[in-house]
């Protein structure tokens, strides 16, 4: 096992009292005090927190549309300038390497893989690359990534920012400053809330973290991140995609929109024609015991399905969670689903998603 | 670091007995506490159950994880604290007290001699912590 890698913030979280854990090859703070806390703070204020780890790929290259158009599902082109794409890199069976987002910029684009996942996007890429003119380069070591989530976001931002932040919309992003060094701010997020991702040079990094925390905004951990995400049913590779799960059955069919020869195209489009066999939804358990990742979900005392994430909910203070059954039981309300949780089996109800309302800006 | 009593043993998975007249009264550290953060859900293995030394007799559930509660001696469950099952906070806010969890009849005090003394406790926790 190689070193963790840490970001350029890893002194920044040990002063702040961080406790770290082992995330994609990445030791990474988990929570600073209470998750609860860090939680509630970005539902009800502000959070911020280190996503350095997170990879950030550019894509240059004359070629680059035609290019990204066969790696995708999403459609790529006619999108203008200053605008965002959640997608995902899929196999010819339509099983996901990973989801991403892509930033189409004047003369490249730039990704942002997951990062457990960050190698083998790279290796993926460069794979397809043969017929294309363009070039990839890794710039996840020279830069770092925050993300300020919650809804004083776009005022915490205003004190160091001069772009109008309010007016870009949601996965839009602006080239901008932080305290006169460049940096670009993403509408995105992965919480439910509005807020932005900040992608600035390395070097400056901490003293993005440290002004902000300075003003007040509140430290927050991967354990936060998973709790929000949780609620806002943003998939998390390794639980909602992964191994034989497709896009299609974790419920983005919304991203598979192009009409271009890319690679897994007849299985995404048939399997979002046709429907899958199985099918994300989220739930909410009786009680407080929480169904963990691989719990199996029964239907009237069968196996039915399995639990994918589960967690405590802060805001609903119930126990929720992410999980795949049979399409046919996935219908929120769906009578005799059941959680197998140790010995017991514990009622499960089936609901909409998301399980607490987004509030996040408005798109252009 | 909080206090950690002296009149009590402690075992490396961080949970403390108190031995009086053949009982044992079992519950987690301040350290575990501190460790899993956030407590939602805690479940005891029902009175009359056996426990059995380094064995689960129940389930304490934080945001993050859900850990085992480990008997420190084999014997039988013959209380448990039901105020904890319905509201986790006692645990965290007088784990050494209020926040007892299971008393177990013991059936060999000499399993006492492998269990840590306090001091003993705290140097293991600190090692822990790197």
């Amino acid at each position: 096992m190689t070193e963790p890698q840490r970001t350029p913030l890893f002194a920044h979280h040990q002063k702040l009292g961080a406790r770290f854990v082992d995330f994609g090859g990445w030791e990474m703070p988990v929570n600073y005090g209470s998750i609860i806390d860090e939680h509630n703070a970005v539902r009800g204020s502000a959070g911020l927190f280190d996503v350095s780890h997170m990879g950030r790929l550019r894509i240059l290259g004359p070629d680059r549309l035609a290019f990204i158009e066969r790696m995708l599902p999403t459609q790529v082109r006619g999108v203008e300038t200053g605008f965002v794409l959640y997608s995902f890199l899929c196999r010819e069976d339509g099983t996901a390497i990973d989801d991403i987002t892509l930033a189409i910029f004047e003369d490249e684009l730039r990704m942002a893989p997951n990062a457990s996942n960050r190698e083998d996007v790279l290796a993926w890429l460069n794979a397809h690359t043969e017929s294309y003119d363009v070039e990839i380069i890794d710039t996840t070591f020279d830069t770092g990534m925050l993300a300020l989530q919650g809804p004083d976001s776009v005022a915490m931002l205003s004190k160091h920012c001069p772009a109008d932040l309010g007016g870009i919309g949601y996965y839009c992003f602006e080239e901008s400053e932080f305290d006169g060094a460049p940096m670009v701010a993403y509408r995105t997020g992965y919480t439910g809330e509005d807020g932005f991702e900040l992608v600035m040079d390395r070097s400056v990094a901490g003293a993005v973290w440290d002004a902000l925390i300075g003003d007040g905004v509140q430290p927050c951990g991967l354990g936060a991140r998973d709790t929000l995400r949780m609620e806002a049913c943003f998939p998390l590779y390794g639980h909602e995609l992964g191994g034989d799960l497709t896009p299609v059955e974790a419920r983005l069919g919304f991203a598979i929109n192009s009409d271009a020869d890319y690679i897994g195209a007849e299985t995404l489009r048939r399997q979002k024609a046709e429907g899958a066999s199985r099918r994300m939804i989220a739930f909410r358990l009786e009680g407080r015991q929480i169904a963990r990742q691989g719990c199996e979900i029964l239907m009237d005392g069968e196996k039915a399905g399995w639990v994918s994430s589960g967690t405590f909910s802060p805001t609903l203070q119930q126990s929720v969670g992410l999980g795949f059954v049979q399409t046919e039981f996935s219908k929120p309300g769906t009578p005799g689903l059941a959680a197998q949780i140790r010995n017991r089996q514990i009622p499960l109800e089936a609901v909409k998603i998301p399980l607490v309302p987004k509030r996040v800006a408005k798109r252009k | 670091m909080t206090a950690t009593p002296d009149n009590l043993l402690y075992t490396e998975s961080h949970e403390w007995a108190k031995l009086e007249d053949g009982v044992a009264t079992i519950g987690i550290t301040k350290y575990a506490v501190d460790q899993l953060q956030d407590l939602v859900f805690c479940e005891l293995n029902p009175v009359g159950e056996a426990a059995q030394a380094g064995e689960g007799v129940g389930v304490i559930e934080s945001v993050k994880i859900a850990a085992d509660i480990n008997s420190p001696f084999d014997g039988e469950i013959i209380e448990t604290n039901s105020a904890v099952e319905e509201s986790v906070d006692q645990i965290s806010s007088d784990p050494y007290g209020e926040g007892w969890l299971v008393k177990i009849k013991i059936s060999d005090p000499s399993q006492a001699d492998s269990l840590l003394n306090a001091e003993k406790y705290k140097a293991h926790c600190a090692a822990e912590e790197h």
